[in-house]
């Protein structure tokens, strides 16, 4: 099956188009397949097989050149954007983008960090696993304070399909009965260290309507049997997981709907093929395929298929759309609203509080939790909104216990310096705020007008910043975070806000700019991610959001996606498509 | 000095006017792109190598080389543990200075090398790897408590210190034997005891 999973020049006739391989692409090829469609995953990188391709997994520092670093040659010259993510280093920075070859522009005056992970699997292979539900009080937002339009869906619409892919992924956590984060289908969750477990009660004591969880994490804590047939294992706890997990024990297109999807036969791959723009019929007002530009030899081929899934990541999407003028669609491909490429999001992540614990010293932990806390948005509709900014904030966190790495830098010389770096120090609590960003048409995307990359299409052209409520937002974040450490007992409490140095994209949750609604001259997309113009073309990733919402995204891209599949197979079985 | 001595330093000098010429050639991403991609990177990668002590260093002359073996044992000595320089975190210092660090890191970190050893020479008459290890150590003390050091010396010291630390503890002895380290631990665990015979973990998430 091997030799025709992955493809190049064809002929066939495809079901389904979808392009991309990421969380989105994968659970779009998975369904169809899984529905007996035939599905052509287009992948614009190269093919990362599971296991196999994980270079860098399983190694000590020492094993590495520069002990995990990147030489500065290579950063300079290819990864100046990319460098700025937490996960980049020496034993992950072959899936993440080439900056060289993959260049944008951003408006004078403004700046935005794009991560990209142009391989089979996306950013699967490289998120941070948070997975949480959004509910009725995200998806009412923007309704009730009047910025953005109204999602066109509420939580009884997707409660179904959460519940579907947190089966499938396998998400930890505890369920809480909270009604602005709706409990799923858990996995046990991590366990909390001592010190969080004081936080929590703390919290909870000062501030009724607040607690503190344990984060919510796509990690097999305890496999069920349908895991382990998938031939994924538990999590062993390394926290290494950018670098690939041959245990399966995080959910990614690798380990977990890919296999899915080429078990039924389905399932066909063309790696290395950049999609240039879609191929769209004026007569039929269908899409017909999409145009490829090799990502190695730049010669173009063509493919061809009944329907085409955008899942390209929220800002590929849009780009492919944006480069698809007709003569319809002078302004990009399904963009008779002309809000195409309006409305960019990303989370605030611009405040973040440490402190540190007296006592505890008789305790450590075991194992390496790739997940942490969370303090649930605890403003989370308008008459709990603060008084000074709209929508509210998360914060997610943990505890740890100092080591050589701060200790390092204090004083002292000789063996009692060195043996104190043995040991483990103080315990550290640090809580990073997760704000919510406003949906404003200035935050968008074009077209660089003469600018192109080196397969010759245009340029991304980033207009995005930070407003006046993301900043009063962190400020405030800083300052409640600061309260709340020190109300249980915390000594040493700084608090830090980055509005002002750090541009939006580093948190990587950059959604919005063909987002859905119920007025197709408001909206790209309709309730079902399917274009309001064309019918039958779809964008599930995160381009579709009417707000940022709160919570980490990834599990509703996943959830919108399997909905998304499951309406349009019904208007396919229907002929209506 | 042998020709066979200095050849790393030709090398990494070779490699950037290689990587140059053949930018020129076919653009800096994919000149990069091979440099990484081949054997090359990993020929040069850097491991303790023994007699490295006489060798000249990427940034550091043999002289500063060799003193800065001597702060490395002064700062981390010898226990039931290696002692820095039995690490070759000297050796370290100048690789990873060279490869990670700006040309301003590289050069505060030769001056601070100076610094020591003309204060060793002015204070006490002798070379600062000469000079008996209490004495050594009173100078290093003497850097970070800013008594006849300046407070821009006591800052380029802490970074030096700082890399000479990170080099001891992301090597595999300092990592799975200074520390405990686990490699797949199998799960996560809240709350374990711990006491005054317990060591930190070597096994940390990002280095």
């Amino acid at each position: 099956m091997k030799d025709k999973l992955y493809i190049n020049e064809t002929k066939e006739h495809f079901d389904v188009l979808v392009v991309g391989s990421g969380i989105t692409g994968g659970w779009a090829a998975k369904e169809f397949c899984e529905r007996g469609y035939k599905t052509l995953i287009i992948e614009r990188g190269r093919v990362v097989e599971h296991r196999k391709d994980y270079i860098g997994e399983g190694k000590g520092p020492w094993q590495f050149a520069n002990r995990m670093k990147v030489d500065n040659l290579l950063v300079e010259e290819q990864y100046r954007i990319q460098k700025q993510c937490y996960a980049f280093n020496d034993a992950t920075k072959h899936f993440f983008g080439n900056d060289r070859d993959l260049p944008y522009s951003t408006e004078t005056g403004t700046d935005f960090s794009w991560i990209r992970a142009n391989q089979l699997g996306g950013k699967s292979l490289l998120w941070h696993r948070q997975s949480y539900r959004y509910s009725d009080f995200d998806f009412n937002a923007n309704k009730a304070d009047g910025h953005g339009i109204d999602w066109p869906i509420r939580y009884k619409d997707l409660a179904p399909w959460y519940s579907k892919v947190e089966k499938h992924a396998g998400i930890s956590g505890s369920p809480e009965q909270l009604e602005q984060l709706p409990d799923g289908e858990f996995l046990p969750p991590f366990e909390m260290t001592s010190p969080e477990k004081q936080l929590k009660a703390s919290i909870e004591k000062h501030y009724p309507e607040r607690t503190l969880i344990m984060g919510r994490t796509a990690h097999l804590t305890k496999p069920s049997e349908f895991h382990l047939s998938q031939g994924r294992g538990q999590c062993m706890a390394r926290d290494e997981c950018q670098k690939g997990c041959s245990f399966g024990g995080y959910f990614s297109s690798q380990s977990s709907t890919l296999p899915a999807a080429a078990k039924t036969g389905n399932l066909h791959i063309a790696p290395n093929s950049v999609v240039h723009s879609l191929i769209y019929d004026e007569k039929s007002n269908r899409v017909k395929g999409v145009r490829v530009i090799d990502n190695d030899t730049l010669k173009t081929r063509e493919y061809f298929a009944r329907v085409v899934f955008l899942c390209a990541s929220t800002l590929g999407s849009t780009q492919i759309l944006l480069n698809s003028k007709t003569k319809t669609f002078p302004n990009g491909l399904a963009n008779s609203s002309g809000v195409l490429g309006h409305y960019l999001m990303d989370h605030n992540y611009n405040a973040v509080i440490r402190g540190e614990f007296e006592g505890f010293e008789d305790e450590y932990y075991s194992g390496r939790r790739p997940s942490g806390i969370m303090v649930p948005n605890f403003q989370y509709r308008p008459d709990k909104y603060s008084k000074k900014y709209l929508r509210g904030y998360a914060f997610g966190g943990g505890s740890s216990r100092s080591n050589w790495q701060s200790s390092g830098w204090s004083d002292g010389i000789g063996a009692e310096f060195k043996n104190r770096l043995t040991q483990a120090g103080p315990w550290h609590m640090t809580l990073y705020a997760q704000g919510e960003m406003l949906p404003r048409y200035e935050n968008s995307v074009s077209l660089h007008p003469t600018k192109t990359d080196k397969w010759g299409i245009p340029q991304l052209h980033i207009n995005c910043k930070w407003s006046e409520n993301e900043i009063l937002m962190m400020q405030d974040a800083a300052e409640t975070g600061k309260e709340m450490l020190l109300k249980a007992g915390l000594k040493n409490v700084h608090a830090s806000v980055t509005t002002d140095t750090k541009a939006p994209g580093l948190a990587i949750h950059e959604v919005g700019t063909a987002r859905m609604g119920a007025d197709a001259k408001q909206s790209v997309l309709n309730a079902y991610n399917q274009s309001h113009d064309i019918p039958n073309l779809f964008v599930t990733d995160g381009a579709s959001f009417c707000s940022s919402a709160v919570a980490n995204p990834s599990l509703t891209f996943m959830a919108l996606t399997v909905r998304a599949v499951d309406y349009c197979a019904k208007e396919m079985n229907a002929k209506r498509i | 000095m042998t020709a066979k001595q200095q050849q790393p330093g030709v090398k990494n000098h070779k490699r950037r006017d290689f990587i140059r010429q053949l930018t020129l050639a076919l653009g800096s991403a994919t000149a990069a792109g091979l440099v990484a991609g081949n054997g090359l990177s990993v020929a040069l990668a850097y491991s303790a190598e023994p007699g490295i002590k006489d060798k000249t260093g990427l940034i550091f002359t043999r002289a500063q080389l060799t003193l800065l073996a001597k702060v490395c044992d002064t700062i981390l000595p010898r226990t039931d543990t290696p002692s820095g320089s039995e690490l070759d975190c000297h050796g370290f210092a100048d690789h990873q200075l060279f490869h990670c660090f700006e040309q301003k890191q590289q050069k505060q970190c030769c001056d601070i090398l100076d610094t020591i050893s003309r204060q060793s020479r002015h204070t006490y008459r002798q070379e600062f790897a000469r000079l008996p290890q209490q004495e050594q150590r009173a100078l290093l003390l003497d850097i970070e408590s800013t008594s006849g050091f300046t407070l821009e010396d006591k800052t380029q010291f802490k970074f030096l210190k700082a890399l000479i630390v990170f080099g001891y503890f992301t090597s595999e002895a300092g990592a799975t034997q200074a520390l405990n380290y686990q490699a797949v631990p199998g799960g996560f665990r809240g709350s374990i005891p711990y006491d005054e015979n317990s060591k930190a973990w070597g096994s940390l998430s990002y280095y």
